[in-house]
């Protein structure tokens, strides 16, 4: 899911960046700052995410939490996100730093797009409409960051629908994981700290 | 604000405990490596994710430093690609593996052969010790009579070297293998992350007093 240095083309780097930081703006406008601790935990989970490996036949992919973040901290995301893959880039070489913008903007916007569109159902009353909101919230979170994905590649030349198919099919895994484990963690908190989804809506 | 701590302390503990389970299993899918080495008038060239997961059918490209492209290829399953020297200039070799994946590494030009290998292949088969030919009532002058051919000389040791330097070139193609995000990172990463939640709490804190 890390684009790595020199592969996209400058323009499509340069609208990445732009993107980025105009979300990232959005993002931290919205902070509140009785949030500040919680957005540092999840960078750190989404920091520490992209190193657990799921061994799935030949190839093993990781996890990346874009819809967790996104479904608890909204725009917020953004700067989450960048903070977090600024981190990768530097500390693991995961993608590049001329590649973060297109990286961050890849991996937070499916994750405020799973804000709007699920938060609703998350929010429900009835237990099963927010675990399956939930779940939708992680698998499409990762679905959309393939779309993504497959995008910035095809703007710099690979044709899009082949490339993809293949981020598709090899993610499908980790989409159905990252379902289960946001479906997961969104009914512990909703159940042991009902507080924290408050925030995350506004309620 | 006690609730949300009692939270953060908790999230930070799983997320240390992944770290350490991370750790421990070093896979690795995101950070392409490439290795290059010489071997008579040969490069080989090696692409990786990791020791177990090579980069099988990815693409190569070999550029000269000036940035022009001298050829292209594909690895084999084992992520292997070998040519021979195209041109005696530092060489940059670009894996390219699909999905973003990328990684390069470059090969100065003082690690490929001094001549170029058609110069070796070329020169004439000559006599390598001229003492069989010297007539035999000649003193015994070493110094005249033993002329080598430098070129020769440089091609047997150049086979020799590479014979014996092959262990040691695997082996640090193998070190540089297991390169994969180590304990330091993961716990620095974290701990720079929040460092800055408390710069951010810090300033907060003094510009409301």
């Amino acid at each position: 899911m890390h684009i790595s240095e020199g592969v996209l083309s400058a323009p499509v780097l340069i609208s990445g960046a732009g993107l980025t930081l105009a979300g990232t703006a959005v993002g931290l406008k919205r902070l509140d700052f009785d949030r500040v601790p919680q957005v540092a935990v999840l960078s750190a989970v989404f920091f520490v995410a992209s190193l657990v490996h799921v061994p799935i036949g030949p190839s093993s992919v990781h996890l990346i939490l874009n819809g967790l973040l996104g479904v608890l901290l909204g725009w917020v995301a953004f700067p989450s996100i960048l903070i977090g893959l600024t981190l990768q880039a530097l500390l693991f070489q995961y993608g590049g730093l001329t590649s973060l913008g297109v990286n961050t903007l890849n991996m937070a916007l499916p994750a405020v797009t799973c804000y709007y569109l699920f938060g609703r159902g998350i929010m429900s009353d009835r237990a099963y409409i927010a675990t399956v909101a939930s779940f939708l919230a992680g698998f499409g979170a990762i679905l959309l960051a393939s779309l993504m994905l497959g995008l910035s590649l095809f703007l710099t030349g690979d044709s899009f629908s082949g490339a993809a198919r293949v981020i598709i099919a090899a993610h499908l895994p980790v989409m159905i994981i990252e379902g289960l484990i946001t479906a997961v963690c969104i009914q512990f908190l909703k159940k042991v700290r009902p507080e924290i989804m408050g925030m995350a809506y506004g309620r | 604000m006690d609730g949300n701590r009692s939270w953060t302390g908790r999230i930070g503990l799983v997320a240390a405990a992944l770290a350490v389970l991370v750790w421990t299993s070093a896979a690795q899918a995101h950070k392409l490596y490439v290795f290059a080495w010489t071997e008579g008038d040969t490069v080989h060239t090696e692409s990786y994710f990791s020791k177990s997961k090579k980069v099988s059918q990815g693409t190569v490209k070999v550029y000269a430093v000036s940035g022009e492209l001298l050829l292209e290829g594909r690895t084999d399953d084992q992520g292997a690609f070998s040519f021979t020297i195209p041109k005696k200039t530092a060489l940059r070799v670009v894996t390219e593996a699909g999905m973003g994946h990328r990684g390069e590494f470059l090969l100065p030009a003082e690690e490929l052969p001094d001549r170029p290998p058609e110069d070796v292949k070329s020169s004439p088969p000559r006599a390598v010790l001229s003492e069989s030919v010297s007539p035999p009532d000649h003193g015994p002058s070493a110094s005249d009579s033993l002329q080598v051919d430098p070129g020769q000389v440089r091609k047997i040791m150049t086979e020799v070297l590479d014979d014996r330097l092959k262990p040691i070139i695997r082996d640090l193609a193998a070190l540089k293998k297991d390169r994969g995000p180590g304990i330091t990172e993961i716990f620095g990463g974290i701990g720079y992350i929040f460092g800055m939640m408390g710069l951010v709490i810090y300033f907060r804190y003094r510009k409301k007093r």
